[in-house]
């Protein structure tokens, strides 16, 4: 009996569709470009597969060389990874068949090799249950990531690209250095087998290797300090690959800092300090988005701000904290991949980035603009949509949480909304009450990149009408994440 | 005065940290939890001589496709960062041209190094060595042939197809072990051989082979990117 639906296969399809672009690229580098989106289709047929599974079971493990874990590495997924890994083939495919006319610069089989790789790395990244494994697949995510931040060669990629590569080598540096210390205290790699070895340390031990496996993980994450590189990067790729690097890589490190602080560590100690980053995270965020010109610049400062949103809804360490950062994570992926997908496809028209040279545009590109409004809308929280829930969980949760300055938190909270919603309002004022300037012919973008981001809006809107079941499986992923001796069990389980 | 301080306060927390880690650390005790199962069970399980070698490509194997993607990546990152539209930029003159010795040297000693490096690789899992390190002594084989010509460029048509086919053989040969009995990838289906022979170790060897193909390809690839920057003329 062959098992088709073996979550390896996440990580093996999208490797084998590489180096099938590497062979076949001197023949025809036009080929490549409809490797990708073939990978991501398969990619998100197995995901969508795996998921009765997950259900039934919890966690899936495979092994990898016929080997048991904790002696050969595995794969471990459950609620949170499945889901993260769902996002990510979703968003890969979109974001692909967008590249199918937007990219036109060369050399294209690279970029699309590399595009591809960014996609794998993330998926691995949020699959693997090993330590060093993380390292890697964090390696290959981020080393596609700077040759894809560089990809047009002007003067702001190569700058951005260059600031980013040094400051994402310092990261995998740190984290590299984390779980060599988790090794020599431990002598295993195996998250699970730490994560039970590590029990009999007291909480300053755990917080050597901790400190510098969050730091390196919090660079890649645009945690507060540490995100510099983030307002470059973001804006000075094209517009798929700022789609991807907002949407979901952010998101995979704060997914493996949450992961290490859950399931590994058990550092329940050290959420205090969490929620203070997240916080600040968020406040700086929100709050240098609001003072932008440059509309893929602020697009990127609101995923600092919303990175600080679900982080802090996560530091809260309360089921309904976790389950509110889940629904936040989702909820911004989707809606921050659509909205840097609209916004490469307004540049193709009127040829800046400047939001006032956007004035007027709503009424020529009417599915852009529309589109652009129900992605905000579902970003800053408006009733209909799911972002209202998400942030109203999160809110729910913090009232919950009960200490001398919870007011003060969720005050917070409303006023960074406030401030989100007052950036997107100013932007769609211009779109669609804003005078059109003269001698501009601006026409809608041509379907192949309306296409895609039309698809992820027809996502959003389901999700607005049907909020119900998500609410309810986001529950289940909080609970399972929380009961982190069900993950250990089920690795472990086979000894 | 403000530098100062912040750095003495910064210095502390290290220290203090470092303090904190190792007062407690177990020192004496024997931590090697996974690594004494490697060493008690790599000839029964895998039929590998070097231990490393049986560690990198069956218990971690994982990793090292990971590794080699990495390389894949940069390397790709590398050639984007070097595109030029305009061809003619590439052809600079240069200054200074190698004398005689360095061409005739490099066209003798170029075969050694390529065998070299293949008996690195072809014999990783017996002795010390491996793909990576093969594939690099087969790299700086193109790099002593790129500064003893500098009007030559090696094909890079058929580098992209080695490279390519090398990681298909990885991922392929990965990926039978999840229609094996052992639903697992990476597992090493092949008859184990006699320990210390050169056909044993079962698909460990075919592994450090493509391994070693695709690093040298890797490799040359970054070096003809970075060279013809400034040196090389032709086609690519």
């Amino acid at each position: 009996m062959v098992n088709l639906t073996n979550p390896i296969l996440l990580i093996a399809v999208p490797l084998f569709f590489v180096f099938l672009a590497a062979v076949i690229a001197p023949f025809s580098k036009r080929a490549t470009k409809y490797l990708p989106p073939v990978a991501f289709l398969i990619n998100l047929i197995i995901t969508l597969y795996l998921i009765p599974q997950v259900a039934e079971k919890g966690v899936i493990v495979a092994t990898t060389a016929g080997i048991k874990p904790p002696f050969a590495i595995n794969i471990a997924v459950d609620g949170l990874g499945l889901s993260l890994a769902i996002i990510a083939s979703l968003l890969g495919l979109i974001a692909s068949l967008y590249n199918l006319k937007y990219i036109t610069e060369e050399p294209q089989d690279k970029f699309n090799m590399l595009f591809l790789l960014l996609g794998t790395g993330i998926t691995w990244m949020v699959i693997t249950g090993d330590m060093f494994n993380l390292f890697v697949a964090f390696e290959v995510t981020s080393i596609s990531a700077f040759g894809l931040v560089g990809f047009l060669r002007d003067k702001d990629s190569i700058e951005a690209g260059f600031k980013y590569l040094v400051m994402g080598s310092i990261g995998a540096s740190l984290l590299l250095i984390g779980v060599v210390m988790l090794y020599a205290a431990t002598g295993t790699l195996n998250m699970a087998d730490i994560a039970e070895k590590i029990a009999r340390f007291s909480f300053r031990q755990k917080l050597l290797p901790y400190s510098f496996i969050f730091t390196g993980l919090g660079i890649e994450g645009a945690l507060f300090p540490l995100n510099a590189w983030l307002p470059d990067a973001h804006p000075a790729a094209p517009s798929s690959v700022s789609s991807i690097l907002s949407g979901i890589m952010t998101t995979a490190a704060i997914y493996a800092i949450i992961r290490a602080t859950v399931t590994v560590f058990n550092y329940s100690a050290i959420t205090p300090f969490i929620l203070l980053i997240a916080l600040l995270t968020l406040v700086f965020g929100e709050t240098s988005a609001f003072f932008q010109k440059d509309i893929k610049r602020m697009l990127a400062y609101s995923t600092i701000g919303q990175t600080g949103f679900f982080f802090f809804a996560f530091s809260l360490g309360s089921v309904q904290g976790m389950q509110g950062a889940f629904m936040q994570i989702l909820n911004h992926s989707l809606s921050k991949a659509m909205l840097f997908l609209i916004a490469g496809a307004m540049i193709t028209q009127v040829h800046s980035r400047n939001i006032d040279d956007f004035s007027g545009i709503g009424k020529k590109m009417k599915i852009s603009s529309v589109f652009f409004a129900i992605g905000a809308f579902s970003l800053m929280g408006l009733p209909p949509f799911f972002g209202f829930w998400s942030k109203l969980t999160i809110i729910f949760a913090t009232l919950a949480y009960t200490n001398f300055y919870t007011i003060t938190l969720v005050v917070i909270l409303l006023f960074m909304s406030v401030i989100e919603g007052a950036y997107f309002f100013r932007v769609m004022q211009s779109m669609f009450f804003g005078k059109l300037k003269e001698g501009t012919e601006i026409k809608e973008a041509s379907p192949g990149l309306v296409v895609p981001f039309v698809i992820l809006g027809i996502v959003i809107l389901t999700l607005a009408i049907y909020p119900t079941p998500i609410i309810a499986v986001s529950k289940k992923i909080a609970v399972q994440l929380i009961h982190r001796a069900v993950y250990i069990n089920a690795v472990l389980g086979g000894l | 005065m403000i530098r100062k301080i912040t750095y003495t306060i910064f210095l502390s927390i290290i220290v203090a940290t470092l303090i904190l880690f190792f007062v407690a650390f177990p020192f004496g005790k024997n931590k090697m939890g996974v690594g004494k199962y490697y060493l008690n069970n790599d000839i029964k399980q895998t039929g590998a001589a070097n231990v490393v070698t049986a560690v990198t490509l069956d218990y971690r194997g994982l990793d090292t496709l990971g590794e080699v993607t990495v390389l894949f990546a940069a390397a790709a990152g590398v050639s984007i960062l070097f595109y030029l539209i305009d061809q003619d930029k590439k052809k600079r003159e240069r200054q200074v041209y190698p004398n005689f010795i360095v061409r005739v040297g490099s066209r003798i000693i170029f075969p050694f190094i390529l065998l070299f490096g293949s008996y690195i690789f072809i014999h990783g899992h017996l002795t010390p060595g491996g793909g990576f390190q093969g594939g690099s002594i087969i790299a700086s084989g193109f790099l002593l042939l790129y500064l003893a010509y500098p009007g030559e460029r090696v094909n890079r048509k058929k580098l992209a197809v080695t490279e390519g086919l090398a990681g298909l053989t990885f991922v392929v040969f990965g990926a039978i072990g999840i229609f094996t009995g052992a639903h697992s990838f990476l597992f090493n289906f092949f008859p184990k051989g006699t320990l210390n022979m050169l056909f044993s170790a079962g698909i460990l060897p075919i592994l450090y082979i493509a391994i070693g193909f695709k690093v040298g390809s890797e490799f040359a690839g970054i070096i003809d990117d970075m060279m013809c920057q400034t040196v090389c003329g032709g086609e690519k």
